[in-house]
Formats: structure tokens, C-alpha cells, sequence
């Protein structure tokens, strides 16, 4: 039985897609979904983030209870954060991520959260793809 | 003594891109920094030559090697939300990658002088399969196993304000290198906890001396300190520095409160790792505030090369006095819990 559930988030819409399934997922197994931000060199070091509204937003429209949903904002790139996330205090069995669309340099490992998190992780990992056309 | 450094002139060609601060203005810094020293004749500047595949190949993943120059030749972009590339990035991110090789062949051959690698893109965030944290290649690694290869031992310091996460997973069980890191904590890239302590054949070899926000001079030193007696058992036959300057208390992207002439007492600290002359050379790695890189720099090299200069005061009276202290013990029991393991598994 999967316990915890972590997606990547960083306010895009891929990242949006990937959030609805997670917390669907994390729903249907009864697990806790740790949202996670991936705080980058370019980002303020100030500022933690507050959890932007849709992730609330979603988690009523998929009537979850809020307290198993967790925010969390993790200095890194988005693929090592989700990467240690199966370490604690996430201790994720199953990684969630968005796939950008499609774009010029699809296919490359280069670049791609995805497919470096398929390349590397220890755990099971759900790719949410963009809508055909996208 | 005679400096050698490298002056990695690109021409035409450009890694940049509108707005970051890895940008082409560092490189001038730096070596204005090197200017500011007045060497005279006691400058060599070494010509820079790319890497060889098989050079970056002991550290890279040959498909990431492809994968990048095909990204680079195919327009660029962004690697991840912090790192880009040019249409130009692959052949600099070689000639950076190869700066070092020729500067510590050129130290080699001498047997004397201090190195400095002026080059850009940094590295010491590149994986062996990835770009992160602004870095394409990871030019110490790069030069580090050349070293390793040809028989030696190599100590690598690494002061810039964030953990080198690439060069420490890179060699992470390696036991013919020594990874140590200062680095403010927490920030990016969110590793270099005292806990991870290297592989199963290099246990002990990699040291994190994780300090806090607001850190002085002083509180550095002291950490770097408390690592000399790791280091000297390593015995390095080489010592390389991940010379990042973002530590410095002017820099945007950090919190440490370093002054240049907190960079002389680093550097002098480095330098006595190091077996004899011509056994050290420095690496540019971070450092975003223009004139404290040129600052540091000074600073650093007239401390490896004997030569006065007229830097900033050292700092001291930050958080963390503790810290580097604590950071060796929580070291020392990891390994040994970790080594009692291994032998009972055994």
C-alpha cells in the first residue's frame, strides 16, 4: 500500500496536471501527497513560498482532507528534490511529475525532469503528459 | 613565486544569457583580480585547449556528453530552471573543461607556481548525467581525474558558498580523492549534510562542513581548520580548489558574511594541504558580485604566492562558531558506524 505520494510543483500548468493526479492517486490508496517546490539559485532565499491556491483549490474540488496534504518547498533542482524525497521526512513511495509539451528537444534525457526522475529513481514514477496538441 | 593562470578568451563566441548572473563580466573580474597583483613576470599565462572525449568521459556519461553538445548545437535553452545553454556552450564548456588539464599539466611540468583556472561555466554542480546550478561540465572533476590516472591523490577544497554536489557524487567512491566542502546550509542544492561521508571503498573520503546564514570569516576558517587533520592523513600528492566567491558578505545569491581578506586566510589554509610547490591550482567557481570577486581573487593569490595585498579586513563574531567542529564529530561517527557495518555485513 502506497503511504506517501510526492509531485513536483512549480505553478506551471504541467505541474497543475501532475498535482490533480497525485491527489487523485493519494485519494483513492488513502496515502499523504507532499507537494513539493523546488527552491532553485535564482530564487529568493527569504522568501518560503506559501502554498499557491490551487493546490487548495484542487484538494476540496477532489474532496480530500487538507491534512493530508502537506506543502513543502526544498532547496534544490526538481529533479534531486523529488529525487530525496524517498529519503525523510517524505519517505515517498511513489513520485509524480509533469511532462512539458512538446517542444523541440523532445526526447532528450537533457532537460527533462521526466526522464532523468525514469532514469534514476528507486521508487515508481507517474509522468503526466500535456494534452495532445500542446 | 610564479602564478599560472588561464585566461580562457572565447572571441566571438558566448555563453550568456540576458539577465543571469553566470555571465561573461565574471571572467573580466577575475582577471582583473589576477591584474591587480602586478606579477609582472611572475605571470604565465597558459593557452587553454579542449578537453579531449576520453578527458571528460572519465567523469561523464558518454550519452550526456552527446545529449549536451546536440542540445548546444541545436539552439540551447534552458537545462532546468537555473542553468542555460547557447548555441556556443558546448565548445566552452570543453575549452573550460580543458582549462584545467592545462593548467595542471603546466603546474606538473614546473613543479612550481600556484594555478589559477579562470574559466566559466563553473562546475562543481554538474553530475556525471547532468547540468544543474548553472555548471555544463565539471571542469575539477575533469582535472581531478586526470591527476587520480596518473597515480595521484587529490584533496579537493571546495569553499564556494553552495555544496558541490556533482563533484561530490562524482567521486563518491573514489578513494583516491578527498572531497571537502564548506557551504552555507540550507540552500541550494540542498546536499552536504556531515552524514554523507562517500561510498563503501572511499568511506571518509568526502567531508561536508555545512555552516549557517550570517557566518563569518572566522567561523570558516575554524571548519576548514578542524579539517586539516582528515586531510593531511589523506596524504594529497595534489589539492585543488573549487574557489567559489559567493561566500563573500557583498554576493546576491548567498548569506554568508565573508570578506576578501577572509578568502587570503582560506587560501593560505588550502595551500598548506598541498605536498610542495606546483601542487595546488584554483578553480573560479561561483562569485556574482563583480567587485568582491576581483577583491577575493587578489586576495586569494597574493596569500598562496607570498605577495602583499591590500584586502579587506577578515570577519569574525558570526553564528556558527560550533558548527564546523560539530559537523567533524557527527563525520567521524558516521564513518565509523557505517565501517562497523560493513564489517559485520562482511
Amino acid at each position: 500500500m502506497t503511504r506517501s505520494i510526492a509531485v513536483g510543483f512549480d505553478g506551471s500548468p504541467d505541474a497543475t496536471r501532475a498535482l490533480r493526479v497525485a491527489l487523485a492517486l493519494a485519494r483513492d490508496a488513502g496515502a499523504t501527497t507532499w507537494v513539493l517546490h523546488a527552491r532553485g539559485l535564482l530564487e529568493e532565499r527569504d522568501a518560503s513560498p506559501a502554498a499557491p491556491a490551487v493546490v487548495s483549490e484542487t484538494v476540496t474540488e477532489l474532496g480530500l482532507d487538507p491534512g493530508r496534504v502537506r506543502w513543502r518547498v526544498e532547496d534544490g533542482d526538481p529533479c534531486s528534490v523529488l529525487l530525496r524525497s524517498v529519503g525523510p521526512p517524505v519517505e515517498a513511495e511513489l513520485l509524480v511529475v509533469g511532462r512539458r509539451g512538446h517542444g523541440r528537444h523532445e526526447g532528450l534525457l537533457l532537460g527533462s525532469t521526466s526522464l532523468q526522475l525514469v532514469e534514476h529513481a528507486r521508487v515508481p514514477v507517474v509522468v503526466v503528459p500535456a494534452p495532445h496538441g500542446e | 613565486m610564479t602564478a599560472l593562470v588561464l585566461n580562457a578568451d572565447y572571441g566571438a563566441q558566448a555563453h550568456e544569457e540576458s539577465g543571469h548572473p553566470e555571465r561573461p563580466a565574471r571572467a573580466t573580474a577575475a582577471l582583473q583580480g589576477v591584474a591587480d597583483l602586478h606579477l609582472g613576470d611572475d605571470l604565465v599565462v597558459v593557452g587553454p585547449r579542449a578537453a579531449r572525449r576520453e578527458e571528460l568521459a572519465r567523469v561523464h556519461a558518454a550519452g550526456y556528453l552527446d545529449e549536451l553538445g546536440a542540445f548546444c548545437y541545436g539552439g540551447g535553452g534552458d537545462l532546468d530552471p537555473d542553468t542555460y545553454a547557447t548555441p556556443d556552450s558546448w565548445t566552452i564548456a570543453v575549452q573550460a573543461a580543458g582549462a584545467g588539464l592545462a593548467v595542471v599539466d603546466a603546474l606538473g611540468e614546473r613543479a612550481d607556481g600556484v594555478g589559477f583556472v579562470v574559466t566559466r561555466p563553473p562546475g562543481h554542480h554538474a553530475l556525471a548525467d547532468r547540468a544543474m546550478g548553472f555548471c555544463l561540465l565539471n571542469n575539477i572533476a575533469v582535472a581531478a581525474a586526470h591527476l587520480v590516472d596518473a597515480g595521484e591523490r587529490v584533496a579537493i577544497v571546495d569553499w564556494d558558498v553552495h555544496h558541490g554536489n556533482g563533484t561530490q557524487a562524482i567521486f563518491w567512491d573514489e578513494p583516491r580523492v578527498l572531497y571537502v566542502s564548506t557551504h552555507q546550509w540550507p540552500l541550494y542544492p540542498g546536499s552536504g549534510t556531515p552524514i554523507e561521508v562517500g561510498g563503501p571503498r572511499a568511506l571518509g573520503r568526502t567531508l561536508n562542513l555545512p555552516l549557517p546564514p550570517g557566518a563569518t570569516g572566522d567561523v570558516v576558517r575554524r571548519a576548514l581548520e578542524a579539517a586539516a587533520p582528515t586531510v593531511e592523513a589523506f596524504e594529497p600528492t595534489w589539492v585543488l580548489v573549487s574557489a567559489g566567491f559567493d561566500a563573500h558578505r557583498a554576493d546576491p545569491l548567498a548569506d554568508l558574511a565573508l570578506s576578501s581578506g577572509d578568502f587570503a586566510a582560506l587560501a593560505a589554509l588550502a595551500g598548506g594541504f598541498a605536498p610542495g610547490p606546483g601542487r595546488v591550482a584554483l578553480f573560479l567557481e561561483g562569485g556574482y558580485d563583480l567587485a568582491a570577486l576581483r577583491a577575493s581573487v587578489t586576495a586569494s593569490l597574493s596569500a598562496l604566492l607570498g605577495e602583499p595585498s591590500a584586502a579587506e579586513a577578515p570577519t569574525s563574531g558570526g553564528p556558527g562558531a560550533e558548527a564546523g567542529p560539530a559537523a567533524l564529530e557527527q563525520f567521524h561517527h558516521t564513518v565509523e558506524a557505517l565501517a562497523s557495518g560493513e564489517e559485520e555485513a562482511t
